[in-house]
């Protein structure tokens, strides 16, 4: 069969092949750049920082008075948060003064400062919420006679438990 | 064999490339820009219809909290602009109102395929936005990264393509070019 010139549909031309072949390149880079970047996709070990709550306890400061405890939940879903249920000061491995769920959940409101006005540290009837990407210091005062046994400068690790048994830790040097 | 689709186009396989179907008709692409429409004009109405709670700024449930979960991970440049935004919270929740309405609008362009080139760049910069700032999240699988990069990429698709026949674009671009000139650029916008 033949087909006329002026019916013959026009062979693509090199500004839309370039515009093609740019799209691949422009889909491909961001695609396994973000798949690195947020999942180590490509390198190293396959990571989902969505999957379970992970604390970052930096800023946390201990005087021999009152621990107080900066966390900040970078992690698991945004619906459900971060039960904290024990919180606890340890020197050479010896557990100085521990609270527990009980004295968590009844840490009054005025003893959290949180930084953001959405996602919000809160106390609950277990223990402490820490929602996801809910940031803030909660003072808790220690017990007098565990004060005097807390000096200035020496090291100490507080230890905060989820419900769940995860823990995370940071070496603190006492503070005057 | 010649075939003509309803824009006027000659579909025919030149002679040395039978084989080869180098023209598609752009209809073949509706599903996938209806689809991507409602994508967002859907986010809207999950907002201001199926559960309006998440537009109230008294309420727990406000989309600012969403928003604001999606801090820890993201990425540059957005991680310090919505740090800085949440720290403002009447102004994260205007913000929000708008974001809403340029989803409703985008997707509301894409569906009736007016201007379809101008609101698939909308649709780019909102999923590439939702990538940067969200791509990380996911309880049980890669979900919002899959989420920002395929509708990011298929929205990408329409910045070039156009609407096709199907389209409000169809009736604009018999009266108009389609583009737009701003300063020294020509920017094809239908």
């Amino acid at each position: 069969m033949h087909i006329s010139e002026a019916q013959r549909a026009p062979a693509e031309t090199g500004a839309q092949k370039k515009q093609a072949l740019g799209m691949l390149v422009v889909a491909v880079v961001i695609t396994l750049f973000t798949y690195q970047v947020f999942h180590h996709g490509l390198w190293g070990k396959l990571v989902s920082y969505g999957k379970k709550p992970d604390l970052v306890l930096t800023g946390t400061a201990v005087t021999p008075r009152t621990l107080k405890l900066a966390v900040y939940n970078t992690g698991g879903p945004g619906t459900y948060g971060e039960f904290t249920t024990r919180v606890t000061i340890a020197a050479h491995g010896r557990p100085i003064d521990v609270w527990t769920s009980h004295q968590l959940a009844l840490t009054p409101a005025a003893s959290i400062q949180n930084y953001y006005p959405f996602q919000k540290i809160s106390a609950g009837p277990n223990g402490l919420i820490v929602p996801l990407a809910a940031k803030g210091i909660v003072s808790l005062p220690l017990r007098l006679h565990t004060g005097e046994v807390l000096r200035p400068k020496e090291t100490v690790t507080v230890t905060v438990e989820d419900v769940s048994g995860l823990t995370w830790t940071i070496p603190e040097t006492v503070r005057p | 064999m010649a075939t003509q689709t309803d824009n006027g186009e000659i579909l025919a396989p030149s002679p040395h490339q039978e084989r080869i179907v180098r023209w598609i008709p752009v209809n073949y692409l509706i599903a996938v820009r209806f689809i991507l429409g409602w994508q967002f004009i859907s986010a809207a109405f999950r907002r201001y219809l199926n559960d309006p709670s998440k537009l109230d700024y008294a309420a727990k449930s406000n989309i600012g909290h969403k928003f604001s979960t999606m801090v820890p991970h993201s990425i540059w440049p957005l991680n310090h602009i919505m740090s800085a935004l949440i720290l403002h919270p009447h102004m994260a929740f205007d913000f929000l109102i708008v974001f809403t309405w340029i989803e409703f609008t985008v997707g509301l362009f894409l569906i009736t395929g007016t201007l379809t080139r101008l609101s698939a760049l909308g649709a780019v910069l909102l999923s590439f936005g939702i990538l940067w700032g969200d791509g990380w999240q996911g309880v049980t699988c890669v979900d919002e990264w899959q989420i920002g990069t395929v509708e990011g990429i298929a929205a990408m698709v329409f910045m070039f393509a156009g609407s096709g026949p199907w389209g409000i674009d169809r009736w604009l671009l018999k009266h108009w070019d389609g583009y737009i000139h701003i300063g020294f650029w020509r920017i094809r916008i239908a």
